[in-house]
Order: structure tokens, then C-alpha cells, then sequence
């Protein structure tokens, strides 16, 4: 009886209630209610990221996150942040190769601010000479802190330019300094134009609100948004990999080389990508999945070990690495992965492992909505990334109890071929 | 034109529509959230742990932590051996083995973790009763094993070694022991002769008194009633027994009576660290306490605060420079610190000293008050969606013995704080007239800067111990060649160094818990041959072989660069000090400097082509200490500093068995160590190696 009663509550917290409705202009917004703690959280998720932009201009969506926050036609320049600020919130923006995310939290009394701040960003923000000149200096700031000056932080740039040929993939969402020194200023003003505009963009707000007054102040601050063209997005059609590319890749932050691999697997919105997930946990989450296990419990040849699937749009790529520890040649550390990937590509994952899995998505899929910056995120991204299913995040522990063992072993070995990867030995510099 | 009018009018009924919005000034805040704080459910078990459940069905998750209250403890000799006893608490309990236990951890996708002072758990509400008793039984039951005690100790020992050259590291610890005392617990910190001496009885031992039911709190948040969690506590830990635990007397420790300056030095440093701190009792319950926060606040809590806008903003010293202040029940420091260009160190410092005593004397502006109580009312909103919260409350009241509204009423007195109080607890608080500042820095850059500003200076070394100055008068400036010709002296002279005309030496070292094999090979006047392997792989191989040369890594091979084979021709002996005496290269004195805290000659060497070297010669052994070069490789300037020590006869010459060396660029660093195993004079290379 007790265990029933709980069960129930169990269940029914889990599901996020939502309401969406779009604007003339085209805006999508979606409100979540979550009274629990006097917070709101206001964002907007704007249909673009590195894979937007073309070749010789790469970086630009990634500077957007930054010049963005230099102030509009009714916000002096320096004076967004110290808004926020000023008036207890707190705010950040983050770019990937598919989408921008922009936000605050603030208490729930500053409701309207957070509206104000992101229709002034997106109605009329000041994009000029100055605004472009000081966030160039920030973003080399930026990538020198990120990127060169840290290690193993260059291994995105080096599996993705291997991995693709043709996708825009092939670079970094941080892009070049060469093509930001070159940009002109009107051909920042015509990426905005371009891409940040209401029918681009998801408009989230979520925590301690009232959804009809919610609605009635979105409407206010941002229907006088002008709509603009439809955005036209082609995704590029990579040709399928022939053979194993095997390269070396120099680090000079570097004192302990890795071994990685690469493997081209379906975009997000495929069943596929989230088996590719479910592989990651068997092969490297916990003390005791296969490869920490074996290769740094066990045999010690390893400091660190592990698999991810990195789901993008268009395309995933999904990586293992290794670090040797006790001077273990980088090919052994290879052929020990590589064994447990074949392990999976022949035999069925045990019950055990497999309600062991289950158990560490579950566990993970609740943490994620446990605060309300983190719920706006997953409604943004099921209407942006899931067919306009803004309620994807209550059905994703559906889909994802729904994959078999039978899938797990097809998925491995569909994608998991060694003719078909990019091995790279990723080695200090001398 | 009637077209025109249509959109005109179409565009004022556009405006008229949204006209209660005024878009040019921010909208004003609603009225403040009405802000509850719920209460835990607060009992005892009859072995003294405190039970606190807080409830919240919001997530189909629990959480649950114990810690242990034990105040600061000393550890004396026994440094370190609190972080050891924690960390083995992971190693396994005596009826699981370290990996069966992890199994059933990740079973059920959960999180468990300990420490010295405790353990958490969290899972899904279904596996949480799991979880929690694994939790409790690594608590209860640990293994000690031997095997995994000296993986953990060889692993802390590696760690501490990869922080020697570190200059934050070193300026946190040595301030905290110049401000306590190093025998204070506050003060205190591990060293490599504290690890190294302790033993799996000692880890025992701590076990034994710390790990207790006394003073013990327990919490539960999330997915789970009072009820059941005051009966899972009771299964688990209902029965246990331990050591009863009361905090240690801590003597107070006083102020330095005038402002003074403690320099520490470390070569190595391309920033100071400066640290101006004092040490204050701030307990909670204080009618300062809330004065206290917002006066931090303002003097270095943020990016708008004044010691950010002032030493960053307006001055460029450092990329950022801020304050903190502790409280609670034992004593505790106030702190503002910074990490500064070394050329400006003496300028900062200033700076430092000015805005603490502007704070002190001069009422801060409404609007500076209001900008601090804003950021502070909205994180304690904002920090509320975190059910956990509410515990944290909770136990804070009852540790720190507060009303039990402290919390309710914390925006309030918050709130109430004045300009007045803020000058007040600041001239309390902030320490300006006796005050200590701690540099951590390069000392011949920063040290006669330092002297100017009218304090007392004073030397310590890396672990917090006086340097006494140096008896004998200045150090008189030295004739370059003639510190040349006392290091040949003294490794054994020039007929000697001529005799010999190939050495092969064997280094080991290690790299984060790698073992590197280094075999290098020279023979007269200029060959060399440095082979570097890994498990019997060959990493790293470089050779010139009199008129060529290359470098190979990893399959990779790099031709060496027209300026280094011109470098590598210039030399006419394995030592190249002998040529330095002959016109082609250029020596200049450039005063003394400390290595290793002895004094030593510093002589740039100016090398046929051009470039430049600094090398130091100990000021009473004559022997070279180190070696400091700038290379530049893919665009990107590298420092290598080679420290050299250990001189030892080998036939009848000395050399060096301990090579330090430190790789720098773009402000990252590196250093590691070479040990020689075997040094071989004029015997094991032939001219066919260089082949």
C-alpha cells in the first residue's frame, strides 16, 4: 500500500506541464509553471550555431552569444550584465554547433526584467564597431584561456576536422580568429538579421509565475518583434567513410598522450543516437563499467578511460579515449577498447547490465529537471531538436526503456566499425 | 500617398496597442516574493546522531549526507593522514571487495561518496534504502587494506610534487601558516616528509577517534517521509558505536602589532601572489555579522566591487582581485587577494592597503549599499530552489547555537544594515594599520619595490620558515669569466674536461605516475644522441650526428632548424663552458639571485648566433645550478629552466644526477625530474651510435 502510494507521486512528479502558443511574429513560448521556490528563469534558444555559418566565416555564431550583450537601442553599453546583477539574477549564454541559449534566473518578482532584457536583445541590439572590436579581444581571451592553454582542450577540433569532409561540422563552435579579424561589420549585422529573428527563436520561461499574466506580458514586450524571412537550413549530406583514417595530433599542454577514436553515428532525433548513449554507459559510466573496470581497476594500464556519444543536429560523433598510465603503449590501450566494443557487437548484454543501464539514465534524467533553468533548457531543446515536440523530455525515459538488448548489439555493430573510424594518437609537443 | 497614410495609421494603432509598455527604462520589480522556509524534522538516535528529513516530492530522488562536527583538528607529524583515512574509506569495507562495492553502486545508478568527515548517497526513491546502507556500511565497515593504502599514499605524494613549482598553491598554504602558525590546525598543512612517514595504523588510528556517532548529523532531503527516513537512520546506524568526540582547544591566535610584509620567494613566478590578511571572530550570532557580509561586498565581493575597479579596471595590475571573509566558531582570516604582474607588486599592494582604509573611513554611497543588498536578497532567493537548503539552515542553527528564525528574518537584518555599520565593522573587521601581507613571488624582481613602502619585510621559504638573511656582506659583483673558470675549476678542471671524450647517461623519471627511460649519448666535440622510451617504446629521439640532425616523435620526424645545427657546430667540447671562454660568445654578469635558497651568480651567455641564455653558478660550491633558455616553436615562446643538483665524482670529474626541469609557455607550466642511475665517462659510445 505504502510502496504503491509512493510509486504514484513518483510517477506523476516526473511529468513537466507546460503551455505553448506562438506569436504573430512567429516566436515559439512555452511556460512552465513551478511555484516550489520564489525563482523564474527566462530564456531564449535561437535556432543557430556553428553549422550556420560557412567556410572562411566560421566563429560568428559564437560571437553573437558575446556581442549580444553589448547593450541595445534602450540599454547603454555595459549596462546589461550589471542589470542583472543590480537586480539579484544571475545570467550566461552558451553556443554549440546547433543552437544559442541565452538566459537569466532571477527572483520571481523581476519577471519583467528578464521579458525587457531579451526583447531589447532581440528587437534592437547595438551591433557596431566598438561593440565588435571589444568582443574580439574577449573571445581570443576566451580561446587562449579554453583552448590553447589548456590540455587536451584541442581534441574536439582535431576528431571533427577528421570526421568530416563537407559538414560544417568540420569546425569548432569557437571558429577562427583569422575569419573574425576578417569579417566586415555589415556582415555581422546581416548574420543577425539573418538568424536571431522571433520565428528562429524559443522563448522559455519557467518557475514561480502566473501562465495567463506570463502570456499577456510576452505579448507585450515582444509582439512588436518584426517577423522575418523563414530561415533556410540544408543540411549537408556527408558521403559515407570508406576507410580508417589514423592520424597524430600534437598538444603542447600536454604531459600524458591519449588514444581516441571516432565514429560518424545518426543526429539526435534518431532512436539510434540514444542507443549510442545507452553504449557510453555500458563502456565507461561508474566504477564498475567495462572499460574503467578492466583497464583501470584491473590491469592499471590506464589513468583514465572513457566513451561519450556527442550528439549533434545533423550527425553525432561518438568518441572513446584512453590515458596510459605505467607507460602502457597507446596500442594496447586501443586493442583493450576495442575488445569490449567487439564484445557488444557479438553478445547480448547480461539482464543485470542491462537494468543497470536503465537505472543510471533514469537517475540522470531526473537530475536534469531538478531546477528550473534546466527544464526551460529541455523544453527548448525537445521543440527545437525533436520534431516540435516540446513534451519530448516527458517521453524520452519511455524511449529510451523501449530499446532492447537486441538494439544495443544491432547499434554497435552498425556503427562501431574499425574500417570505418578515425583513430587518433593525440600526443604531447614538444 | 493614401497607401502611406494607411501604413502610418496602421503603425500608430500598432503602438496604441502595446502603449503600456515604456521600453526605454527597465520595468519596475513586482512586489518581493513572500519567501517560507520550511522546518526539517529534527530527531535524535540514542548515540547522539542528529536526524534531519527534509521533505520534497518534487523529484522521484533522496538524498542523503552525515558529517561528522569535529571542528579543526591538528595533525601534527601526521599531516595528510585525515584526506588518506577518506579517500581509503572508498577502497572496499570488509565484507565487500572496492569493486563489488562499486557494482552495487552502479547497479542502481546511484551516487555514493566519503570523506573523513562523513558520506553522501543519492538515488532514485526505489534504490535509495540501497544506497544508504552501502553508504553506511563503508562508513561502518571499511576494508584498510594495505595495497590500496600505498596506491593512495604513492598517488598524494605525486600530486603534491606536481604543486611544488606551483606559486598559488604555495601562497594558499604558506599564508594560512603565516597567519596561524604552523602548529595551528588552521595553519598546518601536509608535507612530503608527513606522508611518506605514515603508515596504515595511522589511517587506523584517525578512523578509530574521527570517523564517530558523536557529534554526528545526519540528513535526508527529497522523495521520503520522516518516518521512513528516522527508520532507515536507525537501521543503519542505530547501533553503531565510536569514540566521543569534543572540539579541540584552539588557543587565539593575535594580529601581527604593525603592518608587515612576508616575501616568499619562488624564481619561478611571472605573477605575484599577494594575499593582505588578518585573522577575526565572526561568529554568526554577532550583531556585525550581517554588516560584515555586505561590507566584504562591496569592498571585494564581485566584478563591481571596489578592488576589482581598482586593480583590474582602472589599473590593469591582474585579471582580477577580490576579498573574502570567514565566520562561524573558531577563529578565521579576512583576506584580500590578487595574483599581479611582478612589475607590479609594490604598486598593488599599495592599492590594496588604500581601499581597505578608504572603507574604513568613509561612509559607502545609498547606491553602492543597495547594489550589494540586491545581489544578496536575490542569491538567497535564488538559492532556495535547492531543497537541500533548507537542511543546511537548519544545521547551521543548531551548530552555530542561533534563534531559530535566523533564517526567517536573515533578509530583514540584512536589510537593515546601514552605511554606518559598514564603516563601522570595516574599521573592525579590516585590518589596516596592522595587517599582514603575504607576497608570493620572484623576490629579485619584487623584493627591493617591496622595501620602499615603509614595512618591515621579511623572508620565508616554501613552507613558512624564516629565511635568515645571508651573514656575509652583498655578494660583490663578479668578473663573468672568472665565475666560468671557477665552475671548470671545480668540476675537475680544464685538462680533465678535455680528456673526456663521450659520456652516455641513464635518467629515470616520472610524469604523473609515468615512468620516462632517458638515454643520451655525446661524444667530442658535438655529437649527441637522446633517446627517450616508455615500457620499452621508443617515444622521443633526437640526434645531431656533427652536421645534421633530426628530432622523432612518435613516428613523426622533424629535420632540425638551420639555427640549431649553427648552435650545435659552435661547440668544440661536451663542456660547453670550456668554449665560452673564447671570443665567439659573450658574457655578462647580471648580479646574484637565489636558487634552490642559496645565492647564486647570474651570467647571460650570448651564443655565436645570437641568442641568449642565463645561467647561475652557486656563489660558495661554484657548481651550475641552472639554466634558463627561450624557445620559440609554433609560434609560441617556451621557457625551459633546468635546475642541476647532486653533483657527484665520476672518475674525476663531477656531474650532476638530479636535473629539474620546468617547461613554461603561455602561462601554463610543467616541471618534472630527472634522476641519473648511471653515468658513464669515456666508455659505452662509439661513433656508430650516431649513425
Amino acid at each position: 500500500m505504502m510502496a504503491g502510494l509512493l510509486g504514484q507521486t513518483a510517477v506523476h512528479a516526473q511529468k513537466v506541464n507546460f503551455t505553448e502558443f506562438d506569436l504573430e511574429n512567429g516566436l515559439h513560448v512555452i511556460l512552465h509553471q513551478d511555484k516550489t521556490a520564489p525563482v523564474v528563469a527566462v530564456s531564449v534558444m535561437y535556432h543557430v550555431g556553428s553549422k550556420n555559418e560557412v567556410a572562411g566565416r566560421t566563429g560568428f555564431a559564437h560571437f553573437f552569444e558575446h556581442l549580444l550583450f553589448e547593450g541595445s537601442d534602450n540599454i547603454k553599453r555595459g549596462e546589461f550584465m550589471k542589470l542583472v546583477s543590480a537586480n539579484g539574477g544571475q545570467n550566461n549564454a552558451n553556443t554549440s554547433q546547433d543552437r544559442t541559449f541565452y538566459y537569466e534566473v532571477f527572483p520571481s518578482n523581476q519577471l519583467e526584467l528578464g521579458l525587457w532584457l531579451e526583447s531589447e536583445r532581440m528587437m534592437h541590439p547595438v551591433i557596431n564597431e566598438v561593440g565588435v572590436n571589444t568582443q574580439n579581444e574577449v573571445v581570443k581571451e576566451e580561446k587562449r584561456l579554453r583552448v590553447d592553454n589548456q590540455p587536451y582542450a584541442k581534441f574536439a577540433d582535431e576528431i571533427f576536422k577528421r570526421l568530416f569532409e563537407k559538414h560544417p561540422y568540420r569546425w569548432q563552435p569557437i571558429g577562427s580568429m583569422e575569419d573574425l579579424d576578417a569579417a566586415k561589420l555589415d556582415e555581422f549585422r546581416a548574420f543577425f538579421k539573418k538568424y536571431y529573428v522571433p520565428n528562429n527563436a524559443v522563448l522559455t520561461i519557467a518557475g514561480d509565475l502566473d501562465i495567463e499574466k506570463t502570456r499577456k506580458l510576452v505579448e507585450q514586450y515582444f509582439s512588436a518583434v518584426p517577423k522575418a524571412q523563414p530561415v533556410m537550413y540544408t543540411k549537408v549530406e556527408e558521403d559515407p567513410m570508406t576507410h580508417a583514417i589514423v592520424d597524430t595530433a600534437y598538444d603542447p599542454n600536454i604531459q600524458i598522450p591519449a588514444i581516441m577514436t571516432a565514429y560518424r553515428v545518426p543526429g539526435m532525433n534518431t532512436k539510434d543516437s540514444k542507443v549510442m548513449g545507452l553504449i557510453s554507459s555500458i563502456l565507461s559510466q561508474g566504477a564498475s563499467s567495462k572499460l574503467y573496470k578492466k583497464m583501470v581497476d584491473e590491469k592499471k594500464n590506464s589513468l583514465q578511460v572513457g566513451a561519450f556519444n556527442f550528439a549533434l543536429e545533423d550527425y553525432g560523433a561518438y568518441i572513446t579515449y584512453a590515458l596510459p598510465n605505467n607507460n602502457t603503449p597507446l596500442d594496447t590501450l586501443l586493442k583493450d577498447i576495442d575488445e569490449e566494443i567487439k564484445v557488444l557487437q557479438t553478445k547480448l548484454i547480461s539482464e543485470a547490465d542491462y537494468q543497470k543501464l536503465l537505472n543510471q539514465f533514469e537517475n540522470n534524467y531526473v537530475t536534469t529537471n531538478s531546477r528550473v533553468l534546466g527544464v526551460a533548457e529541455n523544453l527548448a531543446d525537445g521543440y527545437t531538436f525533436h520534431n516540435k515536440n516540446t513534451g519530448y523530455i516527458n517521453n524520452e525515459l519511455a524511449e529510451v526503456k523501449s530499446i532492447t538488448r537486441e538494439d544495443i548489439r544491432a547499434a554497435a555493430k552498425k556503427y562501431l566499425d574499425p574500417g570505418k573510424r578515425v583513430v587518433l594518437y593525440y600526443v604531447p609537443a614538444k | 500617398m493614401r497607401k502611406i497614410i494607411l501604413i502610418l495609421t496602421g503603425a500608430l494603432l500598432l503602438q496604441t496597442s502595446f502603449a503600456q509598455i515604456d521600453r526605454t527604462k527597465p520595468p519596475k520589480a513586482g512586489p518581493a516574493p513572500i519567501i517560507k522556509i520550511g522546518d526539517p524534522v529534527i530527531t535524535k538516535l540514542a548515540n547522539g546522531i542528529t536526524v534531519l528529513v527534509v521533505e520534497n516530492h518534487k523529484l522521484p530522488k533522496v538524498t542523503a549526507s552525515y558529517s561528522i562536527d569535529g571542528g579543526p583538528i591538528t595533525e601534527g607529524k601526521k599531516a595528510g593522514v585525515l584526506n588518506l583515512m577518506g579517500s581509503m574509506l572508498e577502497e572496499g569495507t570488509t565484507v565487500r571487495s572496492k569493486a563489488a562495492f562499486d557494482e552495487a553502486v552502479d547497479k542502481i545508478g546511484a551516487n555514493v561518496g566519503l570523506s573523513a568527515s562523513g558520506g553522501s548517497a543519492s538515488a532514485l526513491t526505489r534504490y535509495f534504502d540501497t544506497a544508504f546502507m552501502l553508504m553506511a556500511e563503508a562508513l561502518k565497515k571499511p576494508a584498510f587494506k594495505d595495497e590500496s593504502f600505498e596506491k593512495l599514499k604513492s598517488m598524494t605524494l605525486t600530486g603534491m610534487k606536481a604543486d611544488e613549482k606551483s606559486v598559488s598553491a604555495i601562497a594558499g598554504r604558506v599564508t594560512n601558516a603565516l597567519a596561524f602558525g604552523l602548529d595551528h590546525p588552521k595553519g598546518e598543512f601536509q608535507t612530503e616528509e608527513s606522508v611518506t612517514n605514515l603508515n596504515l595504523a595511522d589511517v587506523q588510528k584517525a578512523y578509530n577517534q574521527y570517523v564517530t556517532p558523536s557529534r554526528g548529523y545526519l540528513t535526508f532531503v527529497g522523495d521520503i517521509t520522516p518516518a521512513k527516513a528516522q527508520a532507515l537512520a536507525a537501521k543503519a546506524f542505530g547501533n553503531w558505536k565510536g569514540t566521543p568526540l569534543s572540539l579541540e582547544k584552539i588557543p587565539v591566535v593575535q594580529n601581527p602589532s604593525q603592518t608587515v610584509v612576508n616575501l616568499v620567494d619562488m624564481p619561478n613566478a611571472v605573477q605575484s601572489e599577494i594575499r593582505v590578511t588578518n585573522l577575526v571572530n565572526l561568529p554568526m550570532s554577532s550583531p556585525d555579522y550581517f554588516a560584515v557580509l555586505l561590507a566584504n561586498q562591496i569592498l571585494g565581493g564581485g566584478a563591481e566591487s571596489k578592488l576589482f575597479m581598482n586593480l583590474r579596471e582602472k589599473h590593469g595590475f591582474t585579471y582580477g582581485a577580490y576579498s573574502s571573509i570567514g565566520s562561524g566558531r573558531f577563529q578565521t582570516a579576512f583576506t584580500a587577494a590578487a595574483a599581479v604582474r611582478n612589475a607590479k607588486t609594490d604598486s598593488a599592494v599599495v592599492e590594496f592597503l588604500t581601499e581597505i582604509e578608504s572603507l574604513r573611513n568613509k561612509p559607502v554611497s545609498n547606491e553602492e549599499l543597495q547594489l550589494v543588498k540586491a545581489k544578496y536578497n536575490g542569491s538567497f532567493a535564488l538559492g532556495l530552489e535547492n531543497p537541500a537548503r533548507v537542511a543546511t539552515f537548519a544545521s547551521d542553527i543548531l551548530i552555530n547555537d542561533l534563534p531559530k528564525d535566523f533564517y526567517r528574518t536573515y533578509l530583514q537584518k540584512l536589510n537593515a544594515v546601514t552605511a554606518a555599520d559598514v564603516e563601522r565593522v570595516a574599521k573592525k573587521y579590516f585590518n589596516h594599520d596592522n595587517t599582514r601581507v603575504v607576497i608570493t613571488g620572484k623576490a629579485s624582481e619584487i623584493e627591493a619595490g617591496l622595501k620602499k613602502l615603509g614595512f618591515p619585510v621579511k623572508q620565508y621559504d616554501k613552507y613558512a620558515k624564516p629565511v635568515t638573511e645571508s651573514v656575509a656582506a652583498p655578494i660583490a659583483a663578479a668578473d663573468p669569466k672568472g665565475v666560468i673558470e671557477d665552475y671548470i675549476k671545480a668540476i675537475g678542471g680544464k685538462d680533465e674536461l678535455q680528456k673526456v671524450k663521450s659520456v652516455a647517461i641513464t635518467l629515470g623519471m616520472s610524469m604523473q605516475g609515468m615512468t620516462l627511460d632517458v638515454l643520451q649519448k655525446r661524444l667530442a666535440p658535438n655529437l649527441e644522441l637522446t633517446t627517450v622510451t616508455m615500457g620499452g617504446n621508443v617515444v622521443n629521439k633526437s640526434l645531431f650526428d656533427g652536421t645534421t640532425g633530426y628530432q622523432e616523435q612518435m613516428g613523426q620526424k622533424r629535420e632540425m632548424g638551420k639555427d640549431d645545427i649553427e648552435e650545435k657546430k659552435a661547440q668544440t667540447s661536451l663542456f660547453e663552458q670550456l668554449d665560452y671562454l673564447s671570443d665567439k660568445y659573450h658574457l655578462q654578469a647580471a648580479g646574484t639571485e637565489k636558487v634552490d635558497g642559496k645565492d647564486a651568480y647570474k651570467i647571460m651567455v650570448t651564443l655565436p648566433n645570437g641568442k641568449t641564455q642565463t645561467e647561475y653558478y652557486d656563489v660558495v660550491s661554484k657548481l651550475l645550478v641552472r639554466v634558463d633558455k627561450e624557445q620559440v616553436a609554433n609560434n609560441m615562446t617556451v621557457n625551459n629552466s633546468i635546475e642541476f643538483g647532486e653533483y657527484k665524482k665520476v672518475g674525476n670529474i663531477l656531474m650532476p644526477y638530479v636535473q629539474k626541469v620546468t617547461v613554461s609557455a603561455n602561462g601554463q607550466q610543467q616541471s618534472f625530474e630527472m634522476n641519473a642511475t648511471d653515468i658513464k665517462v669515456n666508455e659505452g659510445v662509439t661513433a656508430a651510435d650516431f649513425k
